[in-house]
């Protein structure tokens, strides 16, 4: 599906929206799923997030555009669920993480497994870790832009990183 | 008043600019600004991690996102629109409603009429004072009588 790198996006002024959804489309979806109750509220924050960028029309004063974009399908999500965290914890993740190799029909049984057992090792982590640990490792973001995307210190990312990253190697059998 | 005067050119001062203040005591930044923290390496967990990809979205969401930020925006319907749409139910239903009631109404009201003219009609039948009208047996008697008078039969009492 990725037609673009990152090398070729706008830097300032025109934004190319779908060269960036090619590029970004699919790792915010699964980062809105991590976030929202639902495969249709994850859709929504995604297309909300671009509708708003669409809005502001280009890029100028965003300092690392892959952060802003997380941040605003993260912000869109927590919009979405506004609502049922007056009854639950804000940091609390209500959403799923998933794997395309245990949601497809077809594969190697081995690998479905394991990646059953991923899910649930992750699905185990506090919240705040697991979507630390999500950003890290399946969007190779920098500690300082998951700070900038979750509005923490770089430390503390790292931190969390840390330990959730700890947890799994437990949970799934690899040594420290 | 006058403006103080500017302080003259004083060797003292270019000497003492010479040195740097005292920076704060070592162990300060760390305190206030935590430990930094290196980048861990991608280590096996990282590598066995990213092997595996995630939830690809639906193919209709790219063309769902790209006519929506061609439009400048979207409709979909969300609670307050169905909220909305429940009010303006709600409104056509009691409009519908106050309209029935004063129908309603206006049907009793003249019903009411009507049974309250009738009972009216009743009452002064009923009624003690009003004139009663004349007995029709009363009358016919007398016609009777005056028949047979006049064709010369004389009643057995008379």
């Amino acid at each position: 599906m990725a037609t673009v790198t990152p090398e070729q996006l706008p830097e300032t002024a025109e934004l190319d929206l779908a060269a960036l959804y090619d590029l970004y489309g699919a790792r915010l979806y699964a980062y809105a799923r991590l976030l929202t109750h639902s495969p249709q509220g994850a859709e929504d924050a995604v297309h909300d997030a671009f509708v708003r960028l669409a809005r502001r029309g280009d890029a100028e004063g965003i300092e690392d555009l892959r952060s802003y974009l997380f941040r605003t399908v993260r912000n869109e999500a927590l919009r979405q669920r506004s609502r049922w965290a007056r009854w639950r914890r804000r940091d609390e993740l209500v959403g799923e993480f998933r794997l395309s190799e245990s949601a497809s029909a077809e594969g190697d049984a081995q690998r479905k497994e394991r990646a059953a057992e991923i899910e649930r090792a992750m699905a185990a982590l506090p919240g705040p870790q697991r979507e630390v640990v999500f950003l890290k490792v399946w969007h190779e973001l920098t500690f300082e832009a998951i700070g900038e995307v979750l509005e923490i210190s770089p430390n503390t990312a790292a931190s969390r990183y840390r330990y959730g990253a700890a947890k799994l190697r437990e949970a799934l059998g690899h040594d420290a | 008043m006058t403006p103080e005067p500017e302080a003259e050119f004083d060797p003292l001062f270019d000497e003492l600019r010479g040195f740097a203040p005292a920076g704060p005591p070592e162990g300060v930044r760390e305190r206030v600004l935590g430990e930094p923290q290196p980048a861990p390496e991608a280590g096996a967990l990282e590598a066995e991690l990213g092997g595996f990809a995630l939830e690809q979205p639906p193919t209709a969401l790219r063309e769902r996102v790209l006519v929506a930020v061609e439009a400048g925006g979207s409709w979909r319907p969300t609670a307050l629109w169905l909220v909305a749409l429940l009010a303006l139910a709600w409104g056509a239903a009691a409009v519908n409603g106050a309209i029935a009631a004063h129908t309603r109404a206006g049907f009793r009201a003249q019903r009411t009429g009507v049974y309250a003219r009738s009972a009216g009609r009743s009452a002064s039948r009923s009624s003690p004072t009003a004139p009663s009208p004349p007995r029709l047996q009363s009358a016919s008697e007398g016609l009777r009588r005056r028949a047979l008078r006049q064709l010369g039969v004389t009643s057995r009492k008379g």
